[in-house]
């Protein structure tokens, strides 16, 4: 009877653990293909589209810039200065000043010339009580509107910010990552473009600018990370990006728009409900609940992603740092996925429920942990001296090449396209971090995410945790601020 | 049962396969690399050539101008400035005789056209059809390859190419939805009202995208219609051309 069960067991947890490897491979493969599709046709595409037109047309859809802030001020200012430089007519910047203790609305207030407005709300998204709402005398600086709210969080800034833009769209963007000029023109696209289908949110590829040149809000020269965790970070957001979001954006199955920049149909987001300020995964919250109402009122509808670089921002450069990150990013997942847990193959919710909802909960959610039971699993079979070591070994090879080459495909996708990383020195580099990555990042990630799940379980933890940032091209000591539990990130 | 399947031979070999695998990966991603970089140099190369040659070519049409009064003067002056003229011309037409140059020549000339104006621009149009370049666009637009056709077509409206409306034409009913887009957009920029009131028989709605170009274009070229071709257009069954119909009697462009 003992024996049987034994049995059972092992041969549950040796075809359970494979058979789910082979399932990941073949998905990824799949996202891969669909990636290389979409990619080629969007290039092909848009080779030959002339911006000019719609830049300068007045009839062009009005945009409202969100930018939460939370003790910004060494760098608020230049900040702004480079998202009033954005290349559209039709936009305005509102800069949500979340309760910051340090200096940050009186340097804006000086370098903008602003003055306490009468503005009036046009929703009623829930959020912290507003202080002021600032305007500038100056002219030059019409665009610009500052928020002063008491500390909420993002969510709750950008449910501010929501509420007070008259726009048809709105851009939420984090304040300190540098957006390409031609962002709002390229992303507002999809919007004029689709037929057929409502368009209730497009997301811009986000790249990490750890180490690139940066000069007032700008990009100067893309350089890689010398640093090897913003490197390996690298390579993650690039394979993340052009092999994972672009095929669910084919598959019209984007369950996140990154929180770093996206833009959203307002009206769509104030039906849905705004930001959900009680999660730590507000980006992909609100992009399930606004596809969530798309489909109840049986609406056809789209989300879109971009393959263009249109946002840079910086990665964690210490392992404490990323760990804190990817915690937090774990629990979000986890929150996001348990309050819509009827998705998970909901056929009413089509691609949705069907493919998306079960991709990111077996995949995303449940392969670290999946993972971490294979470790525990081989640790105690290799105790006991029952591992089959030719069968090991041809699984890690498998695995561990798999793993490389999805890399490599990356990069190669990378070379074909927009070929940001361009001295032949970079690519060499590249392609070796792909090899190590598996190695020396990857448990990295499995760690954090194990943690964010037991800080989610057992420790029931609700907070953002601490967030340090070095800022763009500034020393570190001068340029390092800090995050409270509930800011801004 | 797995177990009795492998033994040391197979995962030898299935290492080795592995192995192969990735150094022709690797390989394959280096050949990309490299012969992006050959061929961007001499891009370059040929881009920096036509660039130099066009812009001799512009100036040199500038200063006939002032040639001309100085021959008036002087009577000799502008036998040299001629010959230049002639052997500048030469060696473009060397450069547009090259099938692979050719197209780095259209681009230059493209971006040259759409940067100036007044008699630099016109020169830069003369030099496009002399050379035949428009040959090149229209050869795209009668391609089979979609992508080919928008090229083709965007080509041939930022050259202002008004010849290249026929056969822009037959792509308003084009099976892919963007080589419809990018037509209609073509035919207003070249043919402007005219234009218009040929995308008024087609009974497929614009997408925004389109709307907003037709009318920028319309703008740009300060176009007034006339209270017959309004009708025509409010009489579409398209709704956005009855749209923009409305927009265009209501703020602007009706003479």
């Amino acid at each position: 009877m003992e024996h049987d069960i034994y049995i059972t067991i092992t041969h549950f947890l040796n075809y359970g653990i494979f058979f789910y490897s082979v399932s990941i491979i073949f998905a990824y493969l799949f996202l891969a293909v669909n990636s290389v599709l979409i990619i080629r046709h969007y290039l092909r595409r848009n080779k030959t589209v002339y911006y000019d037109d719609i830049l300068r047309s007045p009839l062009a859809p009005r945009i409202s810039i969100l930018a939460p802030a939370f003790n910004e001020g060494r760098s608020i200012v230049e900040n702004i200065r480079s998202l009033l430089s954005l290349h559209y007519n039709n936009y305005e910047i509102i800069i949500i000043n979340d309760g910051s203790k340090d200096d940050s609305i009186e340097r804006m207030v000086t370098a903008y010339d602003l003055y306490p407005s009468h503005d009036v709300m046009c929703s009623d998204l829930p959020h912290k009580p507003i202080k002021n709402i600032y305007r500038s005398h100056n002219p030059a600086f019409k665009k610009l509107i500052v928020i002063d709210k008491e500390n909420g969080g993002k969510s709750d800034a950008l449910n501010a910010g929501i509420n007070l833009s008259r726009a048809d769209l709105v851009a939420c963007v984090d304040v300190d990552c540098v957006i390409e000029d031609d962002a709002l023109l390229r992303m507002v696209k999809p919007f004029l473009e689709v037929r057929g289908h409502k368009m209730i949110a497009t997301g811009g590829v986000v790249r990490i600018a750890n180490d690139c040149v940066v000069q007032q809000g700008r990009i100067l020269e893309v350089k890689l990370p010398k640093k090897a965790l913003p490197l390996f970070q690298t390579l993650e957001y690039i394979r993340a990006f052009l092999l994972g979001r672009m095929a669910w954006s084919r598959l019209n199955g984007l369950l996140i728009i990154s929180g770093a920049f996206g833009l959203f149909d307002r009206k769509v987001v104030v039906e849905a409900g705004g930001y959900d300020t009680k999660t730590v995964g507000e980006d992909m919250e609100l992009v399930v609940r606004m596809r969530k109402l798309m489909h109840k009122q049986k609406i056809r509808y789209k989300v879109e992603y971009i393959p263009d670089p249109l946002c840079w921002t910086e990665a964690p450069e210490s392992v404490n740092m990323l760990v804190k990150q990817r915690n937090r990013w774990t629990r979000g997942t986890i929150e996001t996925l348990r309050s819509h847990k009827d998705m998970f193959f909901n056929p009413r919710y089509g691609v949705l429920g069907m493919l998306s909802y079960p991709f990111w909960f077996f995949y995303e959610w449940l392969a670290p942990i999946i993972e971490f039971t294979g470790l525990v699993y081989f640790g105690v079979l290799a105790w006991l001296g029952w591992i089959n070591w030719p069968h090991f070994w041809l699984l890690v090879a498998l695995v561990y090449s798999f793993s490389v080459m999805y890399s490599w495909l990356a990069i190669l996708m990378e070379e074909t396209t927009f070929r940001e990383y361009d001295k032949t020195g970079y690519l060499v580099k590249l392609l070796l971090v792909a090899m190590v990555e598996p190695l020396f990042y990857h448990p990295i990630t499995v760690y954090a995410a194990i943690q964010g799940n037991i800080d989610k379980f057992i420790r029931r933890k609700k907070t953002w945790g601490t967030q340090q940032r070095k800022g763009f091209n500034q020393p570190e000591e001068a340029a390092t601020r800090q995050s409270n539990s509930a800011g801004a990130g | 049962m797995i177990e009795e399947v492998f033994d040391d031979v197979l995962l030898l070999r299935t290492i080795y396969v592995l192995v192969g695998f990735a150094v022709l990966f690797l390989l394959f991603i280096f050949y990309v690399r490299f012969s992006y970089v050959r061929e961007r140099r001499w891009r370059r190369s040929v881009r920096s050539l036509c660039q130099q040659l066009l812009a001799r070519y512009v100036n040199l049409h500038e200063e006939e101008e002032i040639a001309a009064v100085r021959k008036r003067i002087k009577k000799v002056a502008n036998l040299h400035e001629e010959e230049e003229i002639a052997a500048v011309r030469k060696r473009i037409k060397k450069v547009a005789n090259s099938p692979e140059k050719r197209q780095i020549l259209l681009e230059e000339v493209i971006e040259l056209y759409n940067n100036f104006n007044g008699v630099a621009s016109d020169r830069v149009k003369k030099l496009y059809k002399e050379m035949r370049l428009y040959e090149l666009s229209v050869r795209k637009v009668e391609s089979f390859i979609w992508h080919e056709n928008i090229e083709g077509i965007v080509e041939l409206s930022l050259m202002n190419y008004g010849k290249g409306v026929k056969y822009i034409r037959p792509l308003l009913l084009h099976s892919n939805r963007e080589v419809r887009r990018k037509a209609k957009i073509a035919i207003v920029e070249l043919n402007k009202i005219e234009g218009l009131r040929e995308l008024a028989e087609l009974p497929e709605e614009m997408s925004d995208w389109t709307y907003l170009s037709i009318l920028s274009i319309l703008k740009r070229s300060h176009s007034k219609i006339n209270t017959t071709d309004l009708q025509v257009l409010k009489e579409s069954e398209s709704q956005s051309i009855r749209s923009l119909a409305g927009h265009l009697e209501k703020y602007m462009l009706v003479s």
